[in-house]
């Protein structure tokens, strides 16, 4: 199914022998059950290691586990030269940020100082995709990656509770944004919308591009053993 | 009787025991993957019909590549070009030279040798690796070597090809390319003192050429950016000096909100020559300002020469 829309084949797991010795790609994590994407990552492969760059409510770049952890062909915008660079900007961002985590993305970026730089102040509030975008924003020339607008409050059955918490947060460190404000900026990237983005190949990155081919994704997922 | 082999073998530990692949300290395994690693990485240069085979040996540490008298002669024979820095092959040379510093360091206790069935072992590797300068690749081009950072008097400008003389302190008389622009610019400052840097392209036998980078007002304000250029390279690791590009940048950024540093700072990467991979931290520092000005024109020239490498 859907076989015409996606090269299922490029996904693959992160131990492959078949990958090439350097490269930047993005990574999820599956469900052992149901399969499905339930975390994401940028994972990179240079002097035969892989390590994994995520975050989970806590900034992690360590060696990249096997079990369970999927990625896709190399984001082919970063290239096999710019490793070590990447590499640098994921160790300086360990170093120097302080993310937290929430339903939020106004369409920050981490520059080369591990800055947070965001058009609304003290909003260093993010999701694991959040992660990603932010991390790999700052690291290419183009000012946009994904046209974050496309997704609103609206989408992706956020509970109201996360939805909460997050306006919470946001206002405990910056008092003078106004609820409404915050919820302007209140979004949910999921995981597997950011691993499909993978397959597309202008920027910025449309949630109506990836709607295309994010069931063949999913199904693509599932199927992998 | 031994095979042609090479033979690498981790003797002792730092705590004077013996070292076994199955019980090795962490320090004896790290130096063993390295030498397995550039070990690999050499014999990739050779092995064109399979004939070359790796033996990991038990009941110690040791790395037994076994071949063809040939071929072991012919790695031996290049391994002496290396170490006499008469070799231009860049893979060969960055090997052996990792293999040299890990059998330089203090610590662990090694052997290791070229050994031939019909014909007598070479001597010590050990040995010869560590009594031998730091082993480098003959320069049979030009090759960017760094910034330098010249003290000396104006004597000249001008040239069909434009470039500036200084005469420095020890009289040697150091010519530096440049543009029109700078030569225009030098000419008001003839024999007058000049605090430069310059970048420098290397090769064996020929003069340094230098290309202009910078002039300074004096020389507190070079010897500053002089060291600053320094800190970049105080660790061997690329990653390493990646991420003190970032450091220094960040501290020359806050410390300096009129840019006049950070202007001077971000020239140091405005070179054909320079590495793409300093280049490419530049860029990602400084996107934040790309509307700057003076400092958004000059990363502008380094996003220029950058995309034309990659």
């Amino acid at each position: 199914m859907n076989l015409m829309l996606i090269d299922e084949s490029e996904i693959v797991p992160i131990n492959s022998t078949t990958l090439p010795s350097k490269f930047v790609a993005a990574a999820v994590e599956l469900d052992p059950n149901t399969r499905k994407a339930k975390h994401s990552g940028i994972v990179m492969k240079h002097d035969s290691t892989y390590k994994l760059f995520h975050f989970d409510g806590r900034l992690w770049f360590d060696d990249a586990p096997v079990n369970n952890w999927y990625f896709h062909k190399r984001l082919d915008f970063i290239k096999e030269e710019e490793i070590e660079n990447f590499i640098a900007h994921c160790e300086i961002i360990k170093k120097e940020s302080n993310p937290r985590y929430g339903f939020y993305y106004p369409g920050s970026h981490y520059d080369s100082t591990g800055q947070y730089f965001s058009k609304i102040p003290n909003t260093e509030f993010m999701t694991c995709v959040g992660l990603c975008l932010n991390t790999i924003k700052g690291f290419i020339e183009d000012d946009e990656y994904f046209r974050y607008t496309d997704w609103t409050i609206a989408d992706n059955h956020m509970t109201m509770s996360f939805i909460t918490d997050t306006i919470i947060g946001i206002r405990a460190a910056n008092p003078t944004l106004s609820n409404v404000q915050i919820m302007e900026d209140i979004r949910r990237i999921l995981p597997d919308e950011y691993f499909a983005s993978t397959y597309l190949k202008t920027m910025p990155i449309r949630k109506h591009e990836i709607d295309v081919i994010i069931d063949a994704v999913r199904i693509a997922l599932i199927n992998k053993t | 009787m031994s095979p042609n082999q090479i033979e690498f073998k981790i003797t002792k530990d730092s705590s004077a025991q013996n070292v076994d692949l199955d019980n090795m300290s962490i320090e004896a395994s790290a130096a063993f993957v390295v030498l397995l690693n550039s070990m690999n990485n050499i014999l990739k240069y050779y092995n064109s019909n399979n004939e070359i085979k790796v033996k990991l040996v038990k009941g110690s540490a040791a790395i037994n590549v076994v071949s063809t008298e040939n071929i072991i002669s012919t790695i031996e024979s290049d391994f002496e070009d290396v170490l006499g820095n008469k070799s231009g092959n860049q893979i060969l040379v960055e090997n052996w030279r990792e293999i040299q510093k890990v059998l330089s360091s203090d610590g662990l206790e090694y052997e290791a040798k070229f050994a031939y069935t019909n014909k007598p072992p070479s001597s010590s590797l050990v040995t010869r690796l560590r009594t031998s300068n730091q082993i480098r690749l003959r320069k049979t081009e030009y090759i960017f070597t760094g910034i330098e950072f010249l003290t000396g008097k104006l004597i000249e400008v001008g040239g069909k090809t434009p470039n500036i003389h200084i005469l420095d302190q020890f009289d040697n008389k150091i010519k530096i390319g440049c543009t029109e622009g700078n030569a225009k610019v030098a000419r008001r400052y003839l024999y007058e003192p000049l605090y430069v840097s310059a970048f420098c392209r290397t090769k064996d036998n020929f003069p340094n050429l230098y290309w202009f980078c910078d002039v300074y007002n004096d020389g507190v304000m070079m010897n500053e950016l002089n060291a600053l250029y320094n800190r970049i390279f105080t660790t061997d690791s690329v990653v390493g000096q990646l991420i003190n590009i970032h450091d220094i940048g960040k501290e020359v950024l806050e410390k300096d909100p009129s840019y006049i540093m950070m202007r001077r700072f971000m020239k140091m990467f405005d070179y054909e020559y320079v590495d793409y991979r300093y280049m490419k931290s530049l860029m990602v520092l400084t996107k934040g300002i790309k509307n700057h000005g003076e400092l958004g024109g000059i990363r502008e020239k380094i996003v220029e020469k950058y995309n034309k490498r990659n």
